[in-house]
């Protein structure tokens, strides 16, 4: 057996590792989704569908929510899109990590990218200055639990939901709390709680406006109050360069 | 059903290529600062801007809904005392409901 072949088997079974303890946290956001997709109406394929596609846990949760609100299909795509943009800076941040990669390598690297995966990855490599694995298959052991423990969990969670009721006052309720729990782990500064409540405000006040505009108004309102909050607060502390 | 396939296939693809961008050896983007802090901004906008209607109806009767306020304000107290996603789902879905039946 040549190196090369038995190096790529450690790296990946240390990858596998390393990116496992984190699923536990994954689980109940997938079963959350399955469940709200199926009260919504859609099938097991098109609920599955997008978590085989799209592969995002929190924007698929806001897509069907969006979705359920039915915002123009624009502002849909374009609001997922956008809050999928974090997934180019982990990009930025892995790719010199794992050199070069083309073809099939590169397409699995990419449509592995999470939260999970990134996290666990960048860690090690940055904590080991003399990483003994190999680092592409590493990730992708490390990457790789994400994507089985959600596909699972999406499953089970439509799976389960057909037996409640479509339209269940109480499982509507499931997304905005997922949503809540999610708002409080980020607003934890200054810069943070002036977006969330800038774009709260404006998108109660603008809910009875057509075609959603209430919503992307909301959002831009808090990006751009955020923005403010941060020049503000970096002002305030004589800081010269932005933090 | 019209558009959900569209709409994924797109955000699929578009994601897909967000993935991408670096990994696939791309030039690197020189992506401005004001545009990346904004970026930044763009979660906590987007949960709040789906939070905040739909447990603070405003709209024409600009009635607050009592049920709704008070799963609203004891989830929040639960994710930022306890940080555990499942705590405040549980203890939200469970108010809601018992909240409902009063």
């Amino acid at each position: 057996m040549s190196p090369f072949r038995s190096c790529w088997r450690r790296s990946f079974i240390a990858g596998l590792l390393a990116g496992s303890p984190i699923q536990l946290g994954v689980m109940p956001f997938g079963i959350v989704y399955g469940v709200i997709a199926r009260s919504l109406g859609l099938s097991l394929a098109a609920s599955q569908g997008m978590s085989l596609i799209v592969f995002a846990g929190s924007s698929q949760l806001m897509f069907l929510d969006l979705w359920k609100e039915q915002v123009p299909l624009a502002v849909l795509i374009g609001t997922t899109l956008v809050v999928n943009f974090r997934h180019v800076m982990y990009s930025a941040s892995i790719a010199p990590q794992l050199g070069p990669q083309t073809g099939i390598r590169g397409l699995l690297a990419g449509y592995l990218l999470t939260d999970e995966g990134y996290g666990v990855s960048i860690s090690r490599f940055l904590s080991c200055p003399e990483f003994p694995f190999d680092k592409y298959w590493f990730y992708i052991g490390a990457a790789l639990p994400t994507w089985i423990v959600w596909q699972i969990s999406c499953l089970a969670g439509a799976l389960a939901g057909s037996f409640i009721p479509q339209g269940n006052e109480v499982i509507a309720m499931a997304a905005p709390l997922v949503f809540l729990s999610l708002l409080l782990r980020v607003v934890r500064d200054k810069p943070n709680i002036a977006a969330a409540v800038a774009a709260g405000t404006t998108a109660i006040a603008g809910a009875a406006l057509p075609y959603k505009f209430g919503f992307i108004l909301a959002v831009f309102v808090g990006v751009i109050a955020g923005c403010w909050a941060k020049a503000s607060k970096d002002a305030h502390l004589g800081r010269k360069e932005p933090a | 059903m019209n558009g959900y396939w569209l709409a994924i296939i797109v955000v699929g693809i578009g994601t897909l290529c967000l993935r991408l961008s670096f990994v696939a050896g791309g030039e690197r983007i020189k992506m401005p600062i004001w545009f990346r802090r904004a970026i930044a901004f763009v979660p906590p906008a987007v949960l709040a801007s789906l939070v905040a209607p739909a447990f603070f109806r405003g709209g024409p009767e600009q009635t607050l809904n009592p049920q709704q306020a008070l799963t609203a304000v004891a989830a929040a107290f639960v994710a930022w005392r306890f940080r555990s996603d499942i705590l405040t789902i549980g203890v939200g879905l469970a108010l809601f409901y018992f909240l409902g039946k009063l």
